[in-house]
């Protein structure tokens, strides 16, 4: 019986021993198999850290910029005429520059200016590069991309530098405009320079 | 040493029944008691996960089915050998106290599961019962082996005696009676309330006092909900009344809670900065700091466990993250949406909405967030939110995103912690400006709410449903309106049949209370569209 009631004890405590070796088991942080966040020096950070400032894309070994509430000129709530110098509208976005309302060319100006993330080589986007960022499966009412990297995204449209693009309908009178992407439906448009659109800046290393 | 070998086929049916039955009961039960006893998850490793409210149910279901057949055939002496006078005294003892505690745990989940009664008290006596039943399994089977050895294991799978016309009436008896119980309560398993039909004209305005003469002839209902973090002992009753006109439903639920909980995640400065006051909230279940909730699920699948959506444990779907709690996901593993609208004093009460989400199919898992949420979704929306007021979420400490324009702002906040008074713990985006450290000059221990309302309220999908609730004497009383049909492809339509659940949470993230059958809608004509 001695014998038996060590089995029946031994039963008892390999059970809770089982019990103490599997306690459960945390979420743990999964680095995305693309995107990898940078903070404002650029230095890469954990999938669940934050704040950061930049976007690295593995895949297209592209950097982007990433939108804040704050209120400056990387604000969500920015929005810029085309304009690069030459070709587009100048100062057609309702934020203010100390040169005025914005365009695209203030922005990349004081991101290169102020080496955004630590890179001095910020430019307005390809349709086909920023059309990289879509994802198939958004949450209901998110914008087609993933969020969780790039918050503060608006579901509207975003500049790309693909111009001289004849414009359709309405506003064929006015000639050409430059392509846009929209990231509430990932369509694409061409758009009059003047029009304020968002803008998503990209830079290659 | 010998053992009495000498057991019936009906015996050796019934034992095994009750065996395997046991367990599923035990295991299942201990699953969902790990809700509210969060100890039981050291033997995580040894419950079931996922949807287990129907093998608990049914099992029970069997059990009492069992019960009746043996009380009915040792009144009528028709069972074999279903005495102990043969047994040793010890092991008569132990017998006689383990049929007490499952006499006594299947009587109290068939009251739990009716939900007529104050269940805090039952559902207590049900989860201690099942501790005592786990013990006695242990006695019974240890001192059986002990005393006389593996061998006393054959006595339970082999029967030596045939005793055709006891044996046939035991088991006729017991699998009519299962199968009766089944077919009953799998057809009858619902509380049932009258929407009453009200004119298009009759104006019921969501004030949160149902003071209108169309509510008072309205049909009311209690149900006991439980098992929540705080209140009295984790139970609140919730009555309800409904009504409907030609395009919307409209309902008042009041139900009791001793605190009005408006302090959500407060922020504090301390000598290191600005920190969350929180108790939990790291791994989203937050028991302390947190506003009053109120939610309703909608469902036309009427099934237990919340229309089939709880599924329970750590890690419910093996090829998704686990959750941080312990608790289990809400999902839908069929096509069908389940509605939720979840009404939250501080985040939507001064918007005069409820938040509409839905729990539909579990989501793909999206690097970046910390927290999945399986089907647990919200409605889309075209703007308006509340956010929260930290650039970056971390225990040791944040860094608010806005400040206020004019820091006396906060003084009205200096005196209300740890009391509950009805200032308004959110603050309105537009009149706080972005932070600036060098204007960040506010004393330690200064208090700031954490919830920012970035507009008025929610706009499209999102905003389907309207509500206010106002909190008086310990009760909180909440209007709840919607069109009866929304054409959202994330909203449920009413119509006669429908299935409602209630939860209702205590300054609790996650931890709300519960009850078992679902409400029953039952509208006083059938909808036109």
């Amino acid at each position: 019986m001695i014998k038996r009631s060590f089995i029946v004890l031994l039963i008892i405590a390999g059970v809770i021993l089982i019990a103490k070796l599997n306690p459960i088991s945390l979420p743990k942080s999964n680095p995305d198999n693309r995107l990898i966040k940078l903070n404002s020096d650029g230095e890469p950070i954990n999938a669940w850290a934050g704040p950061w400032s930049c976007v690295y894309d593995k895949k297209t070994k592209l950097t982007w910029e990433v939108k804040s509430y704050k209120e400056d000129i990387y604000s969500r709530e920015c929005s810029f005429s085309w304009y690069n110098g030459k070709v587009g509208t100048k100062r057609g976005g309702n934020c203010y520059t100390n040169s005025g309302k914005s365009d695209t060319s203030d922005l990349i100006k004081i991101a290169n200016n102020e080496q955004l993330c630590g890179l001095k080589k910020w430019r307005l986007p390809t349709k086909y590069e920023l059309q990289t960022l879509f994802i198939n499966n958004p949450k209901p009412g998110d914008p087609y991309l993933s969020v969780a990297y790039f918050p503060y995204t608006a579901k509207a449209a975003y500049w790309t530098s693909d111009i001289n693009k004849k414009l359709h309908g309405h506003f064929s009178y006015l000639g050409n405009g430059a392509e846009s992407v929209n990231f509430k439906d990932a369509s694409n448009a061409t758009m009059p320079y003047r029009n304020a659109a968002f803008v998503r800046l990209v830079a290659k290393n | 040493m010998a053992i009495n070998n000498k057991k019936p086929f009906s015996w050796v049916v019934l034992h095994l029944a009750i065996i395997g039955l046991t367990l599923i009961s035990l295991l299942t039960g201990l699953r969902i008691a790990s809700l509210s006893h969060s100890e039981i998850l050291f033997f995580n490793l040894l419950l079931p996960q996922g949807y287990i409210h129907d093998l608990h149910f049914y099992s029970g279901l069997s059990l009492l089915a069992i019960l009746v057949v043996y009380v009915i055939s040792f009144f009528a002496s028709l069972s074999a050998n279903n005495n102990t006078k043969n047994i040793r005294i010890f092991h008569r003892f132990v017998i006689y106290f383990g049929r007490l505690v499952l006499s006594i745990s299947i009587l109290t989940g068939v009251l739990i599961y009716m939900g007529l009664f104050a269940s805090s008290l039952l559902v207590q006596v049900h989860y201690y019962s099942a501790l005592f039943l786990l013990g006695y399994i242990i006695l019974h089977i240890g001192a059986h082996f002990i005393q006389y050895g593996i061998k006393v294991f054959g006595v339970i799978f082999y029967p030596n005696k045939f005793i055709f016309k006891k044996d046939f009436i035991v088991l006729f008896s017991l699998v009519f009676l299962a199968s009766g119980l089944i077919f009953l309560s799998a057809n009858k398993s619902y509380h049932n309330l009258l929407v009453k039909l009200i004119p298009i004209e009759t104006f019921i305005n969501i004030d949160g006092y149902a003071n209108e003469r169309a509510w008072k002839d309205a049909q009311e209902i209690a149900i006991h909900t439980f098992s929540g973090a705080n209140f009295n002992d984790g139970q609140t009753k919730v009555t309800i009344k409904a009504m409907q006109n030609s395009e919307a439903i409209f309902f008042h639920f009041s139900w009791e809670d001793p605190t009005e909980s408006l302090q959500h995640l407060p922020l504090i400065k301390t000598k290191n900065g600005w920190k969350i006051i929180e108790k939990g909230f790291n791994h989203f279940n937050e028991k302390l700091h947190y506003e009053d909730k109120f939610a309703l699920m909608i469902s036309t699948n009427c099934e237990l466990g919340a229309s089939k959506t709880a599924h329970l444990g750590p890690k419910p779907l093996h090829d998704k993250p686990p959750n941080w709690h312990g608790k289990g996901y809400h999902y839908a593993q069929d096509a069908t949406l389940r509605d939720l609208w979840h009404w939250k004093a501080v985040r939507t009460n001064n918007m005069k909405l409820a938040d509409d989400n839905f729990i539909s199919k579990p989501d793909f898992v999206r690097s970046g967030l910390r927290r999945y949420s399986a089907g647990y979704q919200v409605d889309s929306k075209d703007s308006g939110s509340y956010d929260a007021n930290w650039q970056w979420y971390s225990p040791q400490g944040i860094i608010p995103k806005l400040l206020p324009r004019n820091p006396s702002e906060l003084d009205i906040y200096k005196k209300d912690i740890g009391k509950n008074s009805n200032i308004n713990w959110y603050i309105p985006w537009f009149d706080y400006q972005i932070y600036n450290a060098k204007k960040d000059n506010y004393p330690i221990g200064t208090l700031m709410p954490s919830v920012l309302y970035t507009s008025n309220r929610f706009e499209g999908d999102r905003a389907n449903v309207r509500a206010y609730a106002t909190w008086d004497q310990g009760v909180w009383s909440l209007e709840i309106s919607r069109n009866l049909n929304t054409n959202s492809p994330h909203d449920v339509k009413f119509s006669d049949g429908v299935c409602i659940w209630v939860a209702a949470f205590d300054h609790a993230q996650v931890e709300h209370t519960r009850h078992v059958m679902p409400i029953r809608l039952h509208f006083s004509e059938p909808n036109n569209d």
